[in-house]
């Protein structure tokens, strides 16, 4: 009996949050949350992300700003000894909101399956002026985009 | 909110679907049981970290090649291990271009195949890209430190062993942890909702 309170008090409680459809390709903005550097990170660390502007699908806010991403270094070269410049970049991998994983890609992302060494889904972060080490101050803007079609319950404001 | 709900829907499955015995008084009409829920979903695309165990390398490697990783991180869900750290995994090489001789760098393609808890295959996604570096536009800065030194050796594309690679589980998968292995739990996973 008590499992059938609380499964009624669980569908009471996403109905007040009905499913919104999010489709794949939906652009989301992101910032880093903290500094980067080709210095310091190598390829696979793991990049603190942001949600920067808040999800409205329908009307209905369904990522509110502020929600956790993450993304990874999918490349990063230190500067070269002859002012060649610094490169990193970053992959958007995944927003987690309502406990729920929502799977990311980069703006420039691609459907299709990638011939060798395509990057997929990336955004390059280089410095300004040449022969820096990239240097990704957190807050530094990156757009990426669902993967695939997501249900996601409304989020009440 | 989600993982509530997918919680209580698995502690809704019967314990008899399950195939194993019922651990408190569960008999037949009884209700589910509440007490210890047999069986834990682990939705499509929970990300899980995993490292590349030995260095694959494009000019030791056809496209097809499978390599090793082992799972870095653990994955909960609820409180409860599911896929413990040290777990193997395993990817393929769809793609491998040796370096040229004129300095064109070596690049690969590889994507992720399963985690093999037990006898299960926890099927994955995740495709990695690799290049080398081109010979003859940079002087390589040698990176500092341990394994990651290693890397601008050659042109070759490469995954380093102990580089992380991020996959993401390819389908709902009902796992039944009660017994001595991890299996699939017999009942479907419960619809998203």
């Amino acid at each position: 009996m008590a499992g059938v309170a609380a499964l009624m008090a669980l569908a009471a409680t996403a109905d007040a949050g009905a499913p919104v459809t999010v489709p794949a390709g939906t652009p989301i903005q992101l910032e880093t949350r903290l500094p980067l550097s080709s210095k310091t990170h190598v390829k696979g660390d793991k990049v603190l992300l942001r949600v920067s502007a808040d999800l409205v699908v329908g009307g209905r806010l369904v990522i509110p700003a502020g929600t956790e991403a993450v993304g990874d270094v999918s490349d990063a070269q230190e500067r070269g000894g002859f002012g060649t410049s610094g490169r990193l970049v970053v992959r958007p991998l995944y927003l987690v909101v309502g406990g729920r994983h929502v799977r990311l890609a980069g703006h420039t992302a691609e459907r299709a399956r990638p011939g060798a060494g395509t990057a997929i889904g990336v955004v390059v972060l280089t410095p300004l002026i040449s022969g820096r080490s990239a240097q990704i101050a957190a807050g530094t803007p990156i757009e990426a985009t669902t993967l695939r079609d997501v249900v996601l319950p409304a989020v009440e404001p | 909110m989600i993982r509530m709900t997918l919680a209580a829907a698995l502690l809704a499955l019967p314990t008899a679907a399950l195939g194993q015995p019922a651990t408190a008084a569960a008999t037949d009409q009884s209700p589910p049981n509440l007490a210890q829920p047999a069986a834990v979903l682990l939705p499509r695309d929970t990300p899980i970290e995993l490292m590349a165990v030995a260095e694959v390398r494009t000019d030791r490697v056809v496209p097809g090649a499978r390599f090793r990783l082992r799972v870095h991180k653990p994955v909960m869900i609820d409180g409860r291990v599911v896929v413990p750290a040290g777990t193997p995994a395993f990817g393929r090489v769809i793609a491998a271009e040796k370096a040229g001789n004129v300095g064109k760098s070596g690049q690969m393609t590889a994507e992720l195949l399963h985690v093999a808890l037990g006898d299960l295959e926890i099927p994955i996604e995740g495709e990695h890209s690799a290049r080398g570096r081109g010979s003859g536009s940079v002087a390589v800065a040698m990176l500092a430190g341990g394994l990651m030194g290693l890397f601008h050796r050659g042109n070759n594309a490469k995954i380093k062993a102990g580089e992380l690679i991020t996959g993401f589980v390819a389908e709902d998968m009902a796992l039944d942890l009660t017994g001595p292995t991890p299996r699939r739990a017999a009942a479907p996973a419960p619809e998203r909702p």
